[in-house]
């Protein structure tokens, strides 16, 4: 193996530079060795599975019809208020009525968190995201890339987190998106006081001689959880081979770094990002919730370069938690915006047994529902906003509109919220509404492994086969 | 499937149980007491009817289930169902009475006739409260809509065949690993790195006075602001000083605001703390409340307009005030991910919930090489490459003795081997420990606690000394063995109970079991994110992270006291009359209290009682702008009674709106109004009522929304059992004596400890340990610190099972 120069080290002020565009205004590029601009045809390179918490305004106890689910027929529909944002990428998504969780747990968060992404009841499986991870995105520098905005506020129990690695074994997502971009950008794992951002690039034997190390280290370690295995057998066996996963992962990114550099021409162009938008994303205030729309915008931008960046295939971000404390109308520059008055998630999202405007809770539930799916547009935006080969980014990715209960105020588990957005590479046609008697989302979620390429047979329980009509 | 219709069949009918789950007060709508029973056959996909609602559950009028008062599930230990061959166990009686005869008549229709639930009620195969609270509660409230078929007698004999014939046997926790917490994590690497450890103190004085504080048992880098006055004083001419100016107004006493400063004789001087926000600050000293000084020791000083001058003090938070090693550790422990807590465990290191993955991979690295570069040299110099040696010779002692402090345990051969071949082709001794820090850091062998013991022949396992010595050490310090605790495990001075017993207590002397019972406490009570919890600026303007900090080192500072220099009862967490505050603490209570940001202990306002009164608990068991019975409510029950409700059914509404015309109790009339809500709601509103004089901050009011506050309050069914009983209370000290009879109340605070140390909560095959903790701890008279000596002297401290063995996705 030549031996290449290690992980270029990443400053703020290397990326304040490149993205700000003050000396490189070039865009980033995506040069991962030998890696394909593109995927085959006919399949999506990456998936963005975005989730907010707590249900949307969907059929009221009351008997008030969803003011989330479109209403029409497959190609001729109408959007209803909350997924106006989604106008402009109409054409590029998927929309469905009567897809459920099933009856376990119906009426609960948290039994709708678990089943979520997994499938299975009581979230007794592996979720979708960290399947594809282990699959399709094996190969990438990060395997999953798992984005939390405020989603370990209040010390969360692990029941509010939607990625499961195994069997009722839930993962932490990244709260701090400053913490994301240092695993991304900021250079070896060894970023603490280091990264002069000088050199870079080849042939820093300081840097080489890290990386050395930490390879030592890490060779070390994989070299006694392999030992540990073969003495312990099938017990512990989840936790060490997580254990494993883990150090293998950053063993191939250290021996194989994935160069970020500055590339005129390439398919990913800079967002852009100055030091106020740094600071605003709330370093020492991770939990403050006026930094709420800063930290989703800075964790939806991390995301889009990593995929643009090829640094992953498969991105989940997690906006908050279920029943969540999160004080939306602290969100200033919304329509919720109410500095003497304090509107939680959870709080709107128990509006009563009807829709009705001229409540608060319904007003702000309302409010705080079209702002989520204006971020997952805004989302959308930035794809769309990124050439790439013929097209956009956003033509070969797919992406899931999710949370864990359909109403927010009956918290049943049928009629799910879910939107499907992107080209998917071709594999999935927008523009539709797609409507079912009550059927299983785990053929939704087969048919995304499907999209991406992971021709499964079914994901989790009662599912047979992609979602009848996604695909194609 | 009907979406119109506002309640599903299935959920009208869960709700009714849950209404009836209590007992008192609810009349079942029954139909004739004689109805046939239809019971679902086992693995019928009960997600499809509960879904569509096109089925209704067996019997749903006269069935009636304790879902209210379900003690048996737990979210995190999955148990497998018990088997039953056949029910030919009539021979197992109670007081002569024919428990599997009266199971299948009065308990199996709506728990299934193995127990194992049915949509109607709950299992009860994997109960795991001790069998006397199962026979109280069946005895109380059995079955719902007729407690009087089942007197005391037949209950017995109802658990008695449950315990033989449907429980499974009690057994040891599952042998496993344990991954350190980040509190853990931090806490070792102080331990384990010569030189970065903090200092242990008692007082200010043992830190550096200047810079440093004593919290919680070790001295801490005082953040930004917070400015340190001492005026030399050797002969103690004066008999009280205090700081004057311009930011306490220039106070001419303590009385006015005057910041006291208190005689240190360790110093010969006096010496006061206080928090002074960015800006230039004259000031000058006091002597008895006459003669104004200037610090003898600032060469900064302005005119004073009378002829004198002012000393002056520059405040400058650049936030990039400390670099020491104890903030950067601190640092690199905050960057590995949140522990993953399963729900209703309130700690952060549960055994077998967090994995690691990449994340906490990079972490690792990034720490351990940090962490090398600090402490190589003091690694190299403290085990055994020091002055007089040669490297790469002394390799093998350095591998040896920083391996038996990193590892918890001697190394194998082997180990030396590997650690020795990957380290000696470095320069010399400093960059060879510096690579031997980054490698153990990163080793599973410092990463986990071991608590795999070894065969005991019978299937069974006892854990070792070295991991007897880590259990004890994280349990009690909440960090790795001292030296002492190591030698004792090499000596078989922990193979016996009473060797345990011995360490414990040693264990209990130590600043760091100091620093554990706050972490602990904090924990306990869901206060720990207290720094965070938002709250309502507009309303609460005072609420600052100053005074948060306060509120936290309250809780630290009272159990840590209560436990290791007060009377260690534990009916004082209910009743304590006394507890620490600041100044600014003391002003949110409306007590008096010495000024300054050192917690003093102090009398407690009447108005608060324990940990009842304490704002950390209050204020995250309450929105961001208003009270919250419910939370408070759930408090008492879940976290000082240990009695876990179902989640609200599926149409709960929620916060009721905050109407300016309605009080806080009026606008959650509703739950206990509503006969759908009262069921579950009248265990909790009525108790979280009570704290009605306490808004979202914890501070005390007496006006809700313009009219007088009602907290009139009910300790209602203060023995967890799901029966009705009342217990009205005025105030919180009346809530608190009523908690401190509670024999409920005690064992759940044991309860709480062994989960603490088992790292999750108790399964069913858990409920005889928990048991006999129960009952030591009650024959200690209730006494928390012989608790916790009793917990590490118990069998099950140091047996294990098989681990778990599913197998990997």
């Amino acid at each position: 193996m030549s031996r290449r120069a290690a992980r270029r080290k990443w400053t703020r002020r290397d990326l304040l530079r490149v993205l700000g565009g003050v000396s490189l205004a070039g865009p980033i590029a995506s040069v991962l060795g030998e890696r394909e601009a593109r995927a085959a045809a006919g399949t999506a390179k990456r998936i963005i599975f975005f989730y907010f918490p707590d249900g949307v305004p969907g059929a009221s106890q009351a008997g008030d019809k969803s003011q989330f689910h479109p209403t029409g027929s497959e190609k001729n529909f109408i959007l209803p208020p909350v997924l106006a944002p989604l106008q402009p990428y109409q054409s590029q998504c998927v929309f469905f009525r009567g897809l459920t969780m099933g009856g376990t747990d119906s009426g609960s968060h948290p039994g709708g968190a678990k089943k979520l992404l997994t499938g299975v009841d009581g979230g007794g499986g592996r979720s979708v995201d960290q399947h594809l991870a282990q699959t399709i995105g094996k190969n990438a520098p990060f395997s999953h890339l798992y984005l939390g905005v405020q989603a370990s506020a209040n010390n969360a129990s692990g029941d509010k987190y939607i990625s499961y690695w195994s069997a009722g074994q839930t993962v932490t997502p990244i709260d701090d998106p400053h913490k994301a971009f240092a695993l991304l950008f900021g250079g070896s794992a060894n970023g603490v006081g280091a990264g002069t951002g000088g050199s870079g690039g080849s042939g820093d034997p300081a840097a080489a001689a890290e990386v050395a190390a930490d390879l030592s280290v890490l060779d070390n370690a994989i070299g006694e959880v392999e030992a540990l295995q073969a003495k312990l057998g099938a017990e512990q066996k989840v936790r060490l081979e997580a254990h494993l996963a883990g150090l293998r992962e950053v063993e191939k990114r250290l021996k194989n770094p994935p160069q970020v550099q500055p590339q005129p021409g390439a398919d990913c162009k800079a967002p852009v990002l100055d030091a106020k938008t740094w600071d605003a994303w709330g370093q020492n205030q991770l939990y403050d919730p006026a930094k709420f729309p800063a930290q989703l915008d800075a964790q939806m931008e991390l995301a889009v370069l990593a995929l643009a960046c090829d640094l992953t295939r498969v991105v989940t971000i997690q906006c908050s938690q279920h029943t969540s404390e999160l004080i939306m109308s602290r969100f200033a520059g919304t329509a919720m915006y109410d500095p003497n008055f304090d509107m939680r998630s959870h709080q709107a999202s128990h509006y009563g047994a009807k829709h009705d405007p001229t409540k608060k809770e319904f007003q702000h539930f309302v409010w705080q529902r079209t702002w989520f799916v204006e971020q997952f547009a805004k989302l959308l935006a930035k794809l769309a906003a990124r050439p790439e080969g013929n097209g956009t980014m956003l033509d070969n990715t797919v992406l899931l509109l999710c949370t864990e209960v359909s109403d927010g105020n009956t918290h049943l588990h049928h009629d799910m919220p879910m939107v499907v957005a992107g080209g998917a590479g071709g594999a999935i046609s927008g523009g539709r509404l797609l409507q079912f008697d009550n059927h299983r989302h785990g053929d939704l979620l087969a048919g995304l492994c499907h999209a991406m390429g992971e021709k499964v047979a079914g994901y989790g329980q009662q599912s047979t086969g992609p979602l009848p009509g996604l695909l194609g | 499937m009907r979406l119109s219709h506002p309640i599903t069949t299935h959920a009208r009918m869960t709700l009714a149980a849950l209404v009836l789950g209590l007992g008192a007060g609810c009349t079942p709508p029954t139909q004739g007491g004689g109805a046939t029973l239809t019971l679902p056959s086992q693995g019928e996909d009960a997600g499809t009817d509960a879904a569509t609602g096109d089925t209704p559950p067996p019997n749903s009028e006269t069935c009636i289930g304790v879902a209210c008062s379900d003690g048996g599930t737990t979210n995190d230990d999955a148990t497998g169902d018990a088997a039953v061959t056949d029910s030919a166990a009539a021979d197992v009686t109670g007081g002569g009475l024919d428990g599997a005869a009266l199971y299948a008549s009065r308990c199996a229709p709506c728990h299934g006739p193995a127990a194992a639930g049915t949509s109607a009620g709950p299992a009860l195969d994997h109960w795991h409260l001790p069998l006397a609270q199962l026979t109280t509660r069946i005895a109380g409230s059995m079955p719902p809509n007729d407690p009087t078929q089942c007197d005391q007698a037949c209950a017995e004999a109802i658990a008695a065949w449950l315990e033989a014939k449907i429980l499974p046997a009690c057994a040891p926790r599952r042998r496993g690993l344990r991954l350190l917490s980040r509190r853990e994590w931090e806490r070792t690497v102080q331990m384990v790195l010569p030189g970065l450890g903090p200092a242990a103190c008692q007082t200010d004085v043992d830190c550096a006075v200047q810079n440093e504080s004593c919290v919680a048992g070790a001295c801490v880098a005082d953040p930004c602001g917070l400015s340190t006055f001492v005026l030399p004083d050797p002969e103690k001419k004066h008999g009280k000083v205090h700081v004057a100016g311009a930011f306490n107004g220039w106070a001419k006493t303590v009385a006015a605001g005057g910041a006291a400063m208190s005689w240190q004789p360790k110093l010969g001087a006096w010496l006061a703390k206080v928090t002074l926000q960015p800006g230039t600050w004259p000031y000058k000293f006091v002597a008895d409340e006459q003669n104004w000084i200037t610090d003898p020791a600032n060469p900064d000083k302005i005119d004073d307009g009378y002829g004198g001058l002012n000393s002056v003090l520059t405040v400058a938070c650049t936030g990039a005030a400390n670099t020491g090693a104890q903030a950067l550790i601190g640092k690199l422990a905050a960057g590995f991910p949140a522990e993953v807590r399963p729900s209703g465990y309130a700690f952060d290191q549960h055994a077998e919930a967090t994995l690691v993955q990449s994340v906490h991979v990079e972490q690792q690295l990034v720490a351990a090489a940090a962490l090398a570069k600090l402490s190589g040299a003091a690694v190299a110099q403290n085990d055994g490459c020091g002055p007089g040696t040669a490297w790469p010779a002394c390799a093998d002692a350095m591998v040896q003795s920083f391996g038996r402090r990193a590892f918890r345990r001697p190394l194998l051969t082997a180990e030396v081997d590997n650690y020795r071949k990957r380290i000696t082709s470095q320069p010399d001794a400093t960059a060879g420990a510096q690579r031997l820090v980054r490698l153990m850091l990163c080793s599973p062998h410092f990463l986990y606690r071991f608590e795999l013991g070894s065969s005991d022949g019978l299937g069974g396992f006892t854990l070792d000394p070295w991991e007897r010595a880590s259990l004890l050490a994280y349990t009690l310090t909440g960090g790795p063995p001292d030296a002492l605790l190591l030698q004792a495990a090499e000596t078989g001075a922990l193979s016996t109970a009473a060797g345990m017993g011995k360490e414990a207590e040693r264990l209990l002397t130590l600043p760091h079991a100091r620093s554990l019972l706050g972490a602990f406490a904090l924990m306990w009570l869901g206060a720990d994110a207290i720094a965070e919890v938002p709250k309502s600026a507009a309303l609460y303007p005072g609420f600052d992270a100053a005074l948060r900090a306060a509120a936290e080192a309250e809780v630290r500072r009272f159990y840590a006291y209560l436990l290791l220099d007060g009377s260690a009862d534990v009916t004082e967490l209910f009743t304590a009359n006394w507890t620490f505050a600041d100044a600014a603490l003391a002003a949110h209570y409306g007590i008096a209290a010495g000024s300054g940001p050192t917690l003093q202990k102090v009398a407690q306002s009447p108005q608060r009682s324990g940990v009842l009164g304490m704002a950390a608990p209050l204020a995250t068991t309450a929105h961001s702008d208003q009270s919250s019975p419910i939370r408070r409510g759930l408090f008492v029950r879940n976290q000082l009674l240990c009695h876990e409700l179902p989640p609200p059914p599926p149409d709960a509404g929620g916060v009721p709106e905050v109407d300016p015309n309605a009080t806080t109790k009026e606008r959650f009339a509703q739950h206990t109004a509503d006969p759908f809500c009262k069921g579950c709601h009248h265990a909790i509103d009525p108790v979280g009522f009570g704290f009605e004089h306490f808004d979202a901050v914890g501070g005390w009011r007496t006006l809700d929304a313009g009219k007088p506050v009602d907290a009139a309050g009910d300790m209602v069914d203060v023995a967890a059992v799901g029966a009705g009983t009342s217990a009205p209370f005025a105030s919180l000290s009346e809530l608190g004596a009523i908690l401190a009879k509670s024999p409920v109340a005690r064992d759940c605070h044991a309860t709480w400890w062994w989960r603490f140390a088992a790292g999750g909560k108790e399964r069913s095959e858990d409920r005889c340990a928990v048991q006999a903790l129960h009952t030591a701890f009650a024959q200690s008279g209730g006494d928390l610190r012989k608790l916790l000596v009793l917990l590490v002297q118990q069998p099950g401290f140091v047996q294990r099972g098989p681990g778990i063995t599913e197998a990997a996705p």
